[in-house]
């Protein structure tokens, strides 16, 4: 038995340390929106906090987050409030296929956690996720809205 | 093929709208009887509903792939319904063909090649014009006034002389729909001026969902008693299984089949992850797999482009090319290339599937061909197509590659959910993905101008070896096509630039590895040949490469603007210290797009930079701005990616590229600044979809060469070939 910590709340989970955290997180909690890309590390779709640190879920064995706080897309929110970062997206329409942009998004609220008060050159060196619809610009966009959101905030 | 909009909204209102509930069920196995041209017979209430409650239901023929549509087409319908785009509730059409097929695509429910708010622009516009009328006409009945005194506002009915109002949910409680349609003239329709919905910044309906992880793709589908499976492919097509081999290591993760397919082995288990690890276990040896080498087919392909003795097939031909050329002053001459390129949607292929006890299947897919899916699923699995429900869910990304008609993805769910009687959820690895990807085809390219005496460019001809993609991805629009070379030789014509002799041939080469069409097809090379020949032409003249395009297209006023648009934006004239501008233009469809690059070089890298990207379209009427910005954006990232960086190697048969760290996609450290100008040069909206892919490469190109004096040949523009070129 594992117990993990999600978003706040704690799931006895009866899974093989060596599974991959991506997939406890959907198979075995259900929650979608943390998606599986490449599997390697390498795309970012799967990125999901723990600790409040940027990890890649796909290449992260279960056992390594046992008993940690896990932050998925779904918890990013606040009291039933999109995340600065979420709304940014709706504004600036970054979305084209979507798939990417949960781990888009966790990557950026941590980065921005870091770094608050960004120039777009460090946003563009610090987003190594993919995205193959080419959102890029509106991403960076986005990220430099939220932050001086949340800086006002 | 295409149809013009006066024909379209003519030959729809004229037919005589049987007016039973549409159909539902799908068309047979065999879609031959379909005539690609004809106006199919269709209702307004198979395109939209009102509830008495008001909620206004709009079907979308389009898949949502990232691109917009779905947003885009209902938007169009409202506007003719005048409905209060609130109210609007937006659905995936059924799979039919005969209602909802797209008429410039064989009469397919196909959402490819940038054409869905272009060939559905007018019969949206008539099917919310007919319900309108509809509404109007019933409230009339109902006030007992004429039709003629009332007006509509969002979503009500006004009748001015008495005051009364109507809600469209309140009309439609006590509307019956008339045995036949209403016929809508054109100057029934709204003219641009009353437009309140196109042209104005409504949200995309798919955004937020995608906002916050609750957005639903295939991949994210959840059943009882689910399992979960991975498809093992040959590296090409038609090769079968010899031998399964499992390592002894392999590791225990519960209860894994390996289902031995013939022509592909399947790994069944409860998890994903124990489907992975046993994948990394196996090896599968094939026979029939082949040599293919696409070192050699480049040298091959190479030669025979330059074979002037063997003709091909004769795409554009006009003027007399041959006399040109034996008559010219000068003749100038160039070749170039293109590799296999991976479609890498970010979501790798999957789909789930149902057997129920009644002998129907349920299929969830993201598929941009939910016509052919159907027909595929039920041929595999020997059902009748109309016993299979589609779910058509969001797809993450498609690029062309969930259009094969063979919908290979969703019949390897299929198939296992019957073979295993219970439902199945089969993922492609990312490694899957990739070996047994289907690829935008290699090409070889050669051109040659003819010039006169003072340096006119008389004749033109351009020459293209390649695969024709949809031999592969979609025999039925190949055949229905006449068999041209359609994806192949798209954007080798010269359709802008006056030039008195033009010619264009295709040389098809048999497809040995799997391709299918993908985003911009063979125009992406193509046009990145032409437009960088086009340079060299001017080179050799001495000209100014935006002076030479302006010239070339001096009679025509659009082409003119969109070049003149982007030179302005670049500030083309103005020198450069460190780095060169490149400028490319194409039509593409009725759009015309020009773009500009700013590059510098890194050596000894070899890595070539690019600054800044400048685009000018004009795609004739824009629905969505916002979104359409985002196309083209994205369309140029997408590009620049194809351009710098994207290359598959085939050896002895095998795709030597497995993830993305040896298949490398732009990123955001490489992003230039983008500026896109939308100008509206028309009444009726044309490609944008695609059309941004189209012109980094060249412009990148040109640009390189103004920079360094050496030309780029060959896609992708990598840091080995820069080197070899710049001697680093």
């Amino acid at each position: 038995m594992m117990k993990l910590k999600i978003n706040g709340q704690t799931h006895e989970l009866d899974v093989e340390g060596d599974v991959p955290l991506l997939w406890v997180i959907r198979e075995d909690v259900g929650l979608t929106g943390t998606k599986y890309g490449c599997g390697k590390g390498l795309c970012g779709a799967c990125i999901v906090h723990v600790d409040g640190k940027a990890v890649y879920s796909c290449v992260t064995p279960a056992r390594f987050v046992d008993g940690k706080d896990i932050t998925t897309i779904e918890g990013l929110g606040r009291n039933g409030e999109p995340h600065p970062l979420q709304s940014a997206w709706v504004e600036e329409q970054v979305p084209q296929c979507g798939y990417c942009q949960s781990g888009q998004i966790m990557a950026a609220a941590a980065f921005l956690r870091e770094y608050p008060r960004p120039d777009r050159a460090a946003i563009q060196s610090a987003m190594k996720n993919l995205c193959r619809c080419g959102t890029y610009v509106r991403i960076f966009d986005a990220i430099e809205n939220a932050a001086r959101a949340m800086d006002h905030g | 093929m295409k149809l013009s909009r006066r024909k379209l909204i003519s030959n729809a209102a004229g037919l005589g709208f049987g007016f039973s509930l549409a159909p539902l069920a799908v068309i047979g196995a065999d879609p031959s009887h379909q005539n690609g041209d004809a106006a199919p017979p269709a209702t307004p209430d198979a395109w939209v509903r009102i509830a008495p409650n008001g909620v206004i239901t709009i079907q979308t023929p389009s898949d949502e792939m990232g691109q917009g549509s779905m947003t885009a087409l209902p938007v169009i319908l409202a506007e003719e319904l005048d409905a209060d785009w609130e109210d609007v509730r937006i659905e995936f059409c059924p799979p039919d063909d005969q209602v909802y097929g797209n008429p410039n695509l064989a009469g397919l429910v196909l959402t490819v090649a940038s054409w869905a708010v272009n060939s559905y622009y007018d019969r949206m516009r008539l099917h919310g014009a007919q319900m309108r009328r509809i509404l109007l006409d019933s409230a009339a009945r109902q006030w007992r006034v004429a039709a003629s005194e009332l007006h509509t506002g969002p979503s009500r009915i006004v009748h001015a002389p008495s005051g009364r109002t109507m809600t469209y949910g309140e009309a439609a409680a006590v509307t019956e729909l008339p045995a036949q349609p209403p016929i809508i003239r054109e100057e029934d329709l709204k003219r641009r001026d009353q437009f309140r919905l196109i042209g104005t910044d409504l949200p995309r309906r798919d955004i937020p969902a995608k906002s916050d992880g609750s957005a639903r793709y295939a991949i994210d589908v959840r059943l009882p008693d689910l399992v979960h499976a991975t498809v093992i492919r040959p590296p090409v097509p038609g090769a079968r299984v010899r031998k399964i081999k499992v390592d002894k290591e392999s590791p225990k993760h519960g209860m894994v089949e390996v289902i031995d397919l013939a022509d592909r082995v399947a790994i069944v288990a409860a998890r994903y992850s124990s489907v992975q690890a046993v994948r990394d276990s196996i090896r599968v040896e094939w026979d029939g797999v082949g040599r293919f080498d696409s070192r050699d087919a480049r040298r091959q392909r190479t030669e025979r482009v330059r074979d002037l003795s063997a003709s091909g097939f004769p795409w554009q031909d006009e003027g007399n090319v041959d006399t040109a050329f034996a008559a010219a002053e000068s003749i100038l001459e160039g070749e170039y290339g293109s590799e296999y390129v991976y479609h890498a949607q970010m979501e790798p292929l999957n789909a789930t599937a149902r057997f129920h006890d009644d002998g129907s299947l349920e299929v969830w897919a993201g598929t941009q061909a939910p016509s052919h899916c159907v027909r595929s699923v039920a041929g595999a699995t020997g059902i009748d197509p109309s016993a299979v429900r589609l779910h058509r869910m969001y797809s993450g990304g498609a690029f062309g590659r969930r259009g094969a008609a063979d919908q290979d993805y969703a019949v390897d769910a299929a198939v296992l959910a019957k073979r295993l009687g219970r439902p199945v959820k089969v993922i492609w690895s990312r490694e899957e993905d990739i070996h047994a990807g289907r690829f935008k085809p290699m090409s070889a390219q050669y051109l040659r101008a003819a010039l006169d005496d003072s340096g006119r460019l008389l004749a033109w001809h351009h020459r293209v070896v390649s695969e024709e993609s949809l031999t592969q991805g979609d025999p039925y629009r190949h055949g229905v096509w006449g068999k041209i070379p359609i994806t192949g030789i798209l954007g080798a014509e010269q359709s802008v630039y006056d030039i008195p002799h033009r010619r264009a041939e295709h040389l098809l080469e048999p497809a040995q590895v799997r391709v299918s069409p993908m985003r911009g097809v063979g125009v992406t090379p193509n046009r990145f040949a032409a437009e960088s020949f086009l340079d060299e032409v001017a080179q050799a003249q001495g000209e100014d490469p935006l002076e030479l395009r302006l010239r070339l297209a001096a009679q025509r006023p659009r082409a003119r603007a969109v070049l003149e648009a982007v030179a302005a934006m670049a500030q083309w004239h103005r020198p450069r210290a460190h780095t060169a501008l490149g400028l490319a233009f194409t039509a593409y469809d009725a759009t015309l797009l020009a773009c500009v690059a700013e590059v510098s070089v890194e050596m000894p890298a070899g890595r070539i930079r690019v600054h800044r990207l400048w685009s000018a379209v004009d795609p004739g009427l824009v629905v969505q701005p916002v979104n359409a910005q985002s196309q083209i954006q994205g369309g140029l990232m997408f590009g620049l990616s194809n351009a710098l960086k994207e290359r598959i190697d085939i050896r002895e048969g095998e795709v030597q590229q497995s993830n993305f760290h040896d298949y490398s996609i732009l990123q955001a450290s490489e992003v230039p600044e983008v500026e896109v100008r939308l100008l509206e040069g028309g009444s009726h909206p044309s490609a944008i979809g695609e059309v941004g892919v189209l012109l980094p490469a060249p412009a990148v190109a040109n640009a390189f060469t103004r920079l360094t004096g050496k030309r780029l040949r060959h896609l992708p523009f990598s840091p080995d070939r820069v080197r070899s070129l710049l001697g680093g």
